[in-house]
C-alpha cells in the first residue's frame, strides 16, 4: 500500500509538464512580403516631416502628422533600440543609398551626405523591442494606414495617442500592427555598414554640429558619434548638486568607496565626487535628464539626454574626454542619447 | 443535546440520513478557485460548510448557497474552527481551516458535530462562527465498504472513492480507510485542470477500562490549476462570463500559469478515556506538515506584461469610452485614428482564441533573443511561491457531566506553527541565467546597489531551477488557550457559561539579508506576545413544548494573525505598527419553534469587531511594484436576520424557506501602512505621509473605508426549497435569491494621501465653510473634507460597486435502492442553476490603480471603472453513484 501510495503522490504531480515550444520561426511581424520596395525614408520624410502645411493634423510647429493612405514601402536596418531601456518605445530605421560610405567602419562627416543618408524614428507600443528587432536586422514598412510626421521635432512613423498631457501626439503604433505592416529581412547582420556611426568628433564635427543651417528634419534623427566632456563634471561643478525643477529635489553625489559608488557624505572639498547620468530628482516631464557635453574645438555643446530607471541612468559620469555614440536629434539644440553603456569609449 | 432541542429534521429525512447525504457527497466541490488574493484560493478562504445538522439554518445554508459563495453572517473563515478527534485544525498563521487538506474523503470525514457561536460543545470554546468536530476514530465507522463514483463538470468531472472500515474486531482494534481520486484534464473553466489524490487511515485499539488509542493519518496530494478574474470588457470580448485569462497554448497545448500544488500529511493520535459514565478525557497530539505552492509568471522591468487583459492590450486603453466627450462620432470623425486603433484591438481579440490568452511561445523566444543579443538573463519566467508549514499540536479536553443539572468541560489547547515561506524558480521559459536581484530596487536605485539586491549575503546569486530566490523567511506562532464552560440544565432553561484565556507569540525569522533593510530583514524579529481571552453566556429558555428563546452574548479578545502581524513580511521583520488584540463583541436573540408541522429557527444577532488587522498584498501597477497595505484598528459591524422555516405537510412533502438578510460594514477609517518592495525606508516613509493640505503639517495616514461593505458574500439571500420522496426517490428543488453582493474595495485607492483632499472656503457673509465638489460628486469618487484651519471636517470613501441580484434554480434527483444482504445503492443527481444564470458575480474587486496621471490629466483607460470580477459557474450537474456492500 505504501508502493502504491508513493506511485500516486508521483502521479499527482504529472500534469503541468511541458515540453520547451520551438520558437525558431516565432514573429511579430509579417510572415509574408508586406509589398516591394518603392519609396525611401529621405522621400517619406521630404513629403510628410518637411513642413506643417497640408498635414492631417497639427498640434505645434513641432508636433504634426499625417495618416498614408497607399502602399509606399521603404527599408532600412534597425540602428537603435530599447536594449538598455534608454529609448523608449523607439527603434531608428537607417537607409544608406550607398553602404560603400561605411562598408570600411570608418564614416566620417565629410562623407556625409543626406542624400544618401537618412533615419526616421519608428515606435512601436512594447516596452521591450530589441528581441524582435536587434540591431542590424533589415526591415520593410508599409505604411498604408500609418502615421508619419513629426514628434517633437524629430521625423517618426507611428499612430497618434493621448499623452499624459492629454495631446494627441504621433506616438507608437500598435505592436498588433507589426504582423500586417512590417516583415523582416534576413537575420541581424551586426556588421551591417548602416551600423558605422557618423564621426563627428573632429573639428569638422564639431563645425559641423554648431551650424544653425544643418538643424533640419533632412538630418534628424542620426546615428552619430560625437566627442567631449560633460560640463556638469568639470572640477568647478562636480560637488554642486543639481535641483529638479519639477521634483525640486537635489541630485545625490558619489563617491567610490572600495571602488563601489557610495553617496557622499560629510566634508566633500577634498573627496572625489561623482554624479549619475539620470538621478530621478532631476527628471523633467519626459522623465529624462539632460547633462551637458562640450565639444572640443568650440564653444557649442550637446545634450546628452538619458531616461531614468535603466541601467545608463545609475552609471557614473566620466570626468574626462569621451566619445559618445548615439541617436542624435534636435530640439532647442542637438541632442544625442546613448542606446547601452557600450556607446560610451575613451577614443 | 437534548432530545428537546432537536427540532430541525423533518421526520422524512430521517429515513434517509445514513443513505443519501446528498451535501456531505458534494461539499468539497462547491468551492470555486482562487478569487482572493494573489496566494490563497477560496477552499482556504471560504466556510460555507457547516454541520450544524440540528439547525435547520445552519444545516442548510452551506450547500444551499455554496454556488454564491456564502459566509455565515459575512465572518471571514477564520472566526470558525474546525477540530478532528478533539484537535483543532485551524491554521495558526492564516486562521481559517484548509477544507482542501480533506478533499475527497466525503466518507471519512462524515461523522460530524456542528455548533453555532454560543452553544455548549465538548470539544473546544468556539470562536463567533461555530466550530465543527469531526469524527474520525476507526471504531465511529460501521463495518462494511463502500464505492463512489461521480461525474460532474465542475473543478473536476471525475471522482471515484472507496471507503472500507472493519467495525470493532474481537480483538478491539478497529481499521478504516479511504481512498479517493478526483480528476480533470480540463476542468469547468478552460485553462483549469485538477488532479488530487486523497486517503485516509484510522486504526484503534480499545485497551480496556475505558481506555482506547487511535491513530488517524490523511493526506490530499494534489495539481491544479487556477481560474483568474477578469474585467467585463474582457469577458465581453471572449464573449464569455468564464474567460480564464491564466492560461494559454505552449506547442499547441494549454498551459495554465497559476498551478497550485499542495498536500498536507496530517497524523493525529487520540488517547481517549471514557474515565466513567460522567467523566470523559480526550487527549490528542497531532502533526502536520503542509506543502503549499503555487505558480506565477514574473518579468523583469522592462519586459512587456505577459498578462493578455493587461489594460494597455484592451481597446478601451486607446480612449475614454466612458466620457461623452471623447465617445461620440464627431470625435471620431475629427479623429478617426482613435476608433481605427480601438477596432485593431477589439478584431484582435476576437481574431483567435490564442490572441486573448497567454503567449508563452513569446515569452520563450524573447528569453532565448535576449541570450543571444541581450544581458542573457530570463526575462520571463514561472516562480513558485511556496507557503509550507510545520504543525505540531496538543489538546486535552474533559467533560464531566456533574448530575442531570451541571455539566462542565474543561480543555487545553497547545499549538506550535512553524510557517515556511519562500519562492522558487519553476521554469525559466527558455532562459540560461537569472541573477537573484530586486528588478525593480534596480529601477529605482540602480543595478549595482545594495538596493537591488535579495540578499546581501550572497549578493547577485545566479538562481537555476529549484533554486530558491527573491524571499525566504520563517514565521513562528505558539498558543496556548485554556478554556472552560459550564452548562447549567433545568427542565424550563439552560444557561451556558464559557470562558478561555490565550496567550500567544509571533515571530518572524528572516532567512536572507534584504538590500532595502539591511538592519532588519536577516534573523529574529523579537516576538510579539499577546494575552487574550472572552467568555460568552448563553441562556436558553423553554417555555413548553417544542419552543425555546435564547439570548446570547459574547465578548472575545484575540491576537492579531501572524499573516496580517508584518508590514513587508517577504522583506523585512517589522511589526505592523498598533498591532493590539481584536475585540469582538456579540449577542443575539434567537427563538425556535415547532408549531404543528412548522418547525422553524429566527434568531437576530448583532457582532462589533474593533482594533482588527487586515492586509492585502498586491502588484501595484501604479507604482509598478509589489505593495503591502495594512490597516489596523479595523472597526466593523454585522448584524441581521437569520430564518429558516420548514412545513412538513405530511411524511413524503415538505416545504422550507431559509432567509438572510443581514449587514457587514466598516464603521471608522482605520489607520494604514503601505510597504512598497523595491523601496527602503526613506523612500517608503515619504508615500506613507498624508500632510494636511490647510495645514501641511503631517497626520496619521488613514483608509477612507467608513461605509465600506465586506465583500464577496451576498448580504441578502432568500431561499424557498420543496423535498418530496415516494418510494425511495428523492426530490428537492431550491430556488434562490440573492442580492447584496459587493465589490472588494480598493484599500490603495481610498488612501487618505490617494483620494482628493478639498480645503474648504469660508462664506463671508454667513461663515460656512463652502467646498467646491457637490455631496454626490464626493460619494461616488470619495474624498476629504478639510477646513481652512485644517480640521478635518469630514470624509467620503469611494463608492462600492453593488452586484445586481439575481435568481438561481437548483433540483436534485435521487434513488435509494436496498439491495439483499445488507447492500444499498444510492443514485443521485444534483442540477445546480438549471436557468442558467451565467451573469450573477459572486465576488471580485477593484484594481488598485489611479485614474489620472502625475500630471493631473485623467488616463484614457478608467481604472475605477474596471474592476476584476467572478461569475457564478453556468449550469451543473453532479451524479452520485454510492455503493455499500
Amino acid at each position: 500500500m505504501l508502493l502504491s501510495l508513493c506511485g500516486l503522490l508521483t502521479f499527482t504531480s504529472c500534469m503541468d509538464d511541458h515540453d520547451d515550444p520551438n520558437v525558431e520561426n516565432f514573429l511579430v511581424t509579417s510572415p509574408t512580403s508586406v509589398g516591394e520596395v518603392n519609396t525611401t525614408i529621405g522621400a517619406i520624410k521630404a513629403r510628410y516631416c518637411a513642413s506643417s502645411e497640408g498635414v492631417d493634423y497639427m498640434r505645434t510647429s513641432s508636433n504634426y502628422y499625417t495618416k498614408v493612405k497607399e502602399d509606399l514601402i521603404i527599408e532600412g536596418v534597425v540602428v537603435a533600440n530599447d536594449l538598455s531601456g534608454n529609448l523608449y518605445q523607439t527603434l531608428i530605421i537607417r537607409q544608406l543609398q550607398d553602404a560603400s560610405v561605411a562598408s570600411d567602419g570608418k564614416y566620417t562627416i565629410d562623407e556625409y551626405d543626406k542624400a544618401n543618408d537618412q533615419c526616421i524614428q519608428l515606435k512601436i507600443k512594447n516596452t521591450c523591442l530589441y528581441p524582435y528587432f536587434a540591431l542590424g536586422q533589415r526591415i520593410k514598412i508599409n505604411l498604408n494606414g500609418l502615421y508619419v510626421g513629426i514628434y517633437s521635432k524629430t521625423p517618426s512613423i507611428g499612430q497618434p495617442y493621448y499623452t499624459s498631457h492629454g495631446n494627441n501626439n504621433l506616438g507608437p503604433m500598435l505592436l498588433e500592427l507589426c504582423k500586417t505592416h512590417i516583415e523582416l529581412v534576413g537575420k541581424p547582420n551586426p556588421n551591417a555598414p548602416e551600423l558605422v556611426p557618423i564621426d563627428m568628433t573632429g573639428t569638422d564635427g564639431d563645425a559641423w554640429l554648431r551650424a544653425t543651417a544643418n538643424r533640419t528634419y533632412e538630418n534628424c534623427p542620426q546615428l552619430a558619434i560625437v566627442r567631449g566632456n560633460i560640463e556638469e563634471m568639470e572640477e568647478r561643478n562636480r560637488r554642486t548638486a543639481d535641483v529638479g525643477e519639477v521634483t525640486g529635489q537635489m541630485e545625490p553625489l558619489y563617491e567610490l568607496v572600495n571602488g563601489r559608488p557610495v553617496k557622499a557624505t560629510g566634508d566633500l572639498t577634498e573627496k572625489e565626487i561623482y554624479k549619475i547620468w539620470a538621478p530621478d530628482q532631476l527628471h523633467d516631464d519626459g522623465y529624462g535628464v539632460d547633462r551637458t557635453l562640450k565639444l572640443q574645438s568650440n564653444t557649442s555643446k550637446v545634450a546628452l539626454r538619458t531616461s531614468t530607471e535603466n541601467d545608463i541612468a545609475f552609471s557614473l559620469i566620466p570626468t574626462d574626454v569621451r566619445s559618445y555614440t548615439g541617436v542624435l536629434s534636435y530640439y532647442d539644440s542637438w541632442q544625442i542619447q546613448l542606446r547601452t553603456l557600450d556607446d560610451i569609449s575613451e577614443n | 443535546m437534548t432530545a428537546a432541542i432537536c427540532l430541525s429534521a423533518p421526520t422524512a429525512w430521517a429515513q434517509v440520513q445514513d443513505t443519501l447525504h446528498v451535501e456531505d457527497d458534494n461539499a468539497d466541490f462547491t468551492f470555486t478557485e482562487s478569487q482572493l488574493d494573489e496566494d490563497h484560493d477560496a477552499s482556504q478562504a471560504v466556510s460555507s460548510v457547516t454541520s450544524a445538522k440540528a439547525d435547520p439554518y445552519l444545516s442548510e445554508v452551506g450547500y444551499r448557497w455554496s454556488g454564491m459563495r456564502f459566509r455565515v453572517r459575512a465572518y471571514e473563515n477564520q472566526y470558525n474552527q474546525t477540530y478532528m478527534n478533539g484537535l483543532m485544525l485551524n491554521d495558526l498563521e492564516r486562521g481559517s481551516f484548509s477544507y482542501g487538506m480533506i478533499g475527497g474523503m466525503n466518507d471519512a470525514t462524515r461523522n460530524r458535530e456542528g455548533v453555532d457561536g454560543y452553544e455548549y460543545n465538548t470539544f473546544g470554546l468556539q470562536g463567533v462562527g461555530g466550530a465543527t468536530q469531526i469524527n474520525t476514530r476507526a471504531s465511529q465507522f460501521a463495518q462494511g465498504s463502500k464505492l463512489a463514483i461521480s461525474g460532474t463538470n465542475r473543478n473536476y468531472v471525475l471522482r471515484g472513492m472507496f471507503t472500507h472500515a472493519t467495525g470493532i474486531l474481537p480483538s478491539g482494534w478497529s481499521f478504516a480507510g479511504s481512498v479517493g481520486y478526483r480528476w480533470a484534464k480540463e476542468g469547468v473553466i478552460e485553462g483549469t485542470f485538477y488532479n488530487s489524490f486523497s486517503y485516509f487511515l484510522a486504526a484503534e485499539k480499545i485497551l480496556g477500562r475505558g481506555h482506547s488509542l487511535g491513530l488517524v493519518t490523511f493526506g490530499t496530494p494534489t495539481e491544479r490549476g487556477q481560474q483568474g478574474a477578469s474585467t467585463e470588457e474582457a469577458y465581453w470580448l471572449a464573449n464569455s462570463h468564464y474567460y480564464n485569462p491564466n492560461w494559454g497554448y505552449q506547442n499547441g497545448k494549454k498551459r495554465n500559469s497559476r498551478v497550485v500544488n499542495s498536500f498536507e500529511p496530517t497524523a493525529i493520535l487520540t488517547w481517549d478515556w471514557k474515565i466513567d459514565d460522567r467523566q470523559k478525557l480526550t487527549s490528542s497530539a497531532g502533526f502536520r506538515y503542509s506543502n503549499y505552492s503555487s505558480t506565477a509568471l514574473g518579468w523583469n522591468g522592462d519586459a512587456y506584461d505577459p498578462r493578455p487583459d493587461y489594460y494597455k492590450n484592451l481597446p478601451s486603453s486607446i480612449f475614454n469610452v466612458y466620457d461623452a466627450n471623447r465617445n461620440n462620432p464627431q470625435e471620431f470623425q475629427n479623429y478617426p485614428f482613435l476608433l481605427d486603433q480601438y477596432n485593431t484591438l477589439l478584431d484582435f481579440w476576437r481574431a483567435s482564441k490564442a490572441n486573448r490568452q497567454i503567449n508563452w511561445d513569446r515569452m520563450y523566444y524573447v528569453n532565448r533573443q535576449n541570450a543571444l543579443y541581450g544581458n542573457g538573463e530570463a526575462l520571463y519566467y514561472q516562480e513558485r511561491r511556496h507557503n509550507d508549514q510545520m504543525v505540531m499540536a496538543l489538546s486535552s479536553t474533559y467533560n464531566f457531566n456533574i448530575d442531570t443539572h451541571n455539566k462542565v468541560a474543561l480543555g487545553l489547547q497547545l499549538n506550535h506553527t512553524k510557517g515556511m515561506h519562500y519562492k522558487t524558480m519553476a521554469d525559466l521559459l527558455g532562459g540560461t541565467l537569472y541573477t537573484d536581484v530586486d528588478k525593480f530596487a534596480a529601477n529605482d536605485y540602480g543595478i549595482g546597489s545594495e538596493e537591488a539586491q535579495n540578499d546581501l549575503r550572497n549578493p547577485n546569486r545566479k538562481i537555476g531551477k529549484d533554486d530558491k530566490f527573491g524571499y525566504d523567511y520563517n514565521v513562528f506562532v505558539n498558543k496556548a488557550n485554556l478554556w472552560g464552560q459550564y452548562g447549567y440544565t433545568r427542565s424550563h432553561y439552560n444557561i451556558f457559561v464559557g470562558a478561555h484565556v490565550e496567550g500567544s507569540t509571533i515571530e518572524r525569522d528572516g532567512l536572507m539579508q534584504n538590500g532595502r533593510a539591511p538592519q532588519n530583514s536577516y534573523g529574529k524579529s523579537g516576538a510579539a506576545k499577546f494575552l487574550g481571552g472572552g467568555g460568552r453566556l448563553q441562556f436558553v429558555y423553554r417555555p413548553g413544548g417544542y419552543h425555546r428563546i435564547m439570548v446570547s452574548a459574547h465578548y472575545d479578545a484575540t491576537a492579531p494573525l501572524a499573516r496580517n502581524a508584518f508590514v513587508a513580511p517577504r522583506m523585512q521583520n517589522n511589526f505592523v505598527d498598533n498591532l493590539k488584540l481584536e475585540k469582538i463583541y456579540g449577542a443575539e436573540l434567537a427563538y425556535g419553534f415547532r408549531f404543528g408541522e412548522l418547525t422553524g429557527r429566527l434568531s437576530g444577532y448583532y457582532n462589533r469587531f474593533n482594533d482588527g488587522v487586515e492586509q492585502t498584498a498586491f502588484y501595484n501597477d501604479q507604482e509598478e511594484r509589489f505593495t503591502y497595505l495594512t490597516m489596523t484598528g479595523v472597526e466593523r459591524e454585522h448584524y441581521g436576520f437569520e430564518g429558516a422555516l420548514v412545513y412538513q405537510v405530511n411524511s413524503q412533502l415538505s416545504f422550507n424557506i431559509l432567509a438572510n438578510v443581514g449587514e457587514a460594514k466598516y464603521v471608522n477609517n482605520p489607520y494604514a501602512q503601505v510597504n512598497y518592495e523595491g523601496m527602503n525606508a526613506a523612500t517608503i516613509a515619504t508615500l506613507n505621509k498624508w500632510v494636511n493640505p490647510a495645514t501641511n503639517k503631517d497626520m496619521a495616514l488613514r483608509v477612507l473605508a467608513d461605509g465600506m461593505r465586506v465583500s464577496g458574500t451576498p448580504l441578502t439571500a432568500l431561499s424557498l426549497g420543496v423535498n418530496y420522496n415516494v418510494n425511495g426517490w428523492f426530490f428537492e428543488a431550491n430556488l434562490n435569491y440573492y442580492d447584496r453582493v459587493y465589490l472588494d474595495f480598493s484599500e490603495y485607492r481610498r488612501l487618505s494621501n490617494v483620494a482628493q483632499n478639498y480645503v474648504g472656503t469660508t462664506d463671508a457673509t454667513t461663515g460656512h465653510i463652502i467646498f467646491e465638489p457637490t455631496e454626490q460628486e464626493l460619494k461616488k469618487n470619495g474624498g476629504v473634507l478639510v477646513a481652512p484651519n485644517g480640521d478635518v471636517v469630514r470624509t467620503y470613501a469611494a463608492e462600492q460597486e453593488k452586484f445586481d441580484g439575481g435568481f438561481m434554480l437548483d433540483l436534485s434527483i435521487g434513488r435509494y435502492i436496498r439491495l439483499k444482504k445488507g447492500k444499498s445503492l444510492s443514485i443521485n443527481l444534483s442540477l445546480n442553476n438549471v436557468t442558467n444564470n451565467t451573469n450573477l458575480r459572486t465576488g471580485g474587486y477593484e484594481q488598485n490603480r489611479d485614474d489620472f496621471y502625475n500630471t493631473g490629466v485623467a488616463r484614457s483607460y478608467v481604472f475605477s471603472r474596471n474592476p476584476k470580477y467572478y461569475y457564478a459557474n453556468a449550469f451543473n450537474a453532479f451524479l452520485n453513484i454510492g455503493f455499500k456492500f
